[in-house]
């Protein structure tokens, strides 16, 4: 993860996880259900390119669930484990990607308060096209 | 499935939203349903969502509590919601609103509860908003609330 540091949580500091390489195995992992189940992988557009493209997709694509993820272990590595406790997520998924493509996930500040840090959040593809978008809120006195 | 009140979460679409009363990808659900299941995260799933992820952090997966990665707790489906191929519809995640509230851990039983909140269309598309809740059944803590937008294209060819 890096962090365009002034101090970590000023307004308009721009944090950025890994870039994640989207492959046929992660996107099984993700969305096929448990290795053991007797129906892996469930067969649904992110397994199976045939029923893909009968969607009108070019070919199987990546979870959008697992996007989510990289938003979320970008905030597990500036909150630590209080983020189970006090962190919320409002995303959308903006378009479908695909394997082979290579994916990373942002967040900037945009709100500081003792307490309450507020940061829009993305997933960019490579050729820097929004494919997730949101708002996260870290939040220690929300009800 | 279970079935239940038809009037929960009249507004959750926005002003140009106009509800529909059924899917016609999933015609059986009603608004109000609800499915429930309670799972355990063995330590080989979190694992595989955890190469999933490319996420190897130790919190997950050394110690005597690993955690539960929240990815996994943010993604758990019902099937009973789910399209089948053979429905002629194919779904794809729109929109999720997710409220941590309490860390669950490898091992544990968790009561995974989802309801049917609302079918709308915008533009054109349809939509299925359903509302889950994990709970954690050995200590009796709440883990997460999950709003999740799912929409769907027709088949041309199954």
């Amino acid at each position: 993860m890096s962090i365009a540091r002034k101090s970590t949580f000023d307004v308009g500091v721009m944090i950025h996880g890994e870039a994640k390489e989207i492959s046929i195995s992660r996107t099984r992992a993700a969305a096929g259900g448990p290795f053991d189940s007797p129906e892996w992988p469930i067969r649904d557009l992110h397994t199976d390119d045939g029923l893909a493209q009968a969607s009108g997709l070019r070919a199987q694509i990546g979870a959008g669930t697992a996007l989510h993820g990289y938003v979320l272990q970008v905030m597990m590595e500036l909150f630590g484990e209080e983020w189970l406790l006090y962190g919320s997520t409002d995303i959308r998924y903006l378009r479908s990607f695909y394997v082979g493509e290579t994916v990373r996930a942002y967040a900037r500040v945009t709100v500081s308060e003792p307490g309450r840090i507020g940061m829009d959040v993305w997933v960019e593809n490579d050729k820097g096209e929004k494919i997730l978008a949101g708002a996260s809120v870290f939040d220690r006195d929300r009800d | 499935v279970r079935k239940g009140n038809p009037n929960i979460g009249a507004d959750v679409g926005g002003d140009d939203a106009v509800h529909l009363s059924f899917l016609p990808c999933l015609p059986q659900i009603k608004i109000g349903d609800h499915a429930d299941f309670t799972t355990v995260v063995t330590p080989e799933l979190n694992e595989q969502f955890l190469f999933a992820q490319h996420d190897y952090h130790e919190r997950y997966w050394l110690g005597e509590r690993p955690l539960v990665h929240p990815g996994l707790l943010a993604s758990m489906s019902s099937l009973e919601f789910r399209v089948k191929p053979t429905s002629g519809w194919s779904g794809l995640a729109a929109r999720d609103v997710v409220r941590f509230l309490g860390p669950a851990y490898v091992g544990e039983k968790l009561l995974v509860t989802w309801t049917a909140v609302d079918f709308i269309e915008k533009r054109g598309r349809p939509y299925f908003i359903k509302k889950s809740n994990i709970t954690s059944r050995d200590r009796g803590s709440p883990v997460l609330e999950r709003l999740a937008y799912t929409t769907y294209n027709p088949l041309t060819r199954r």
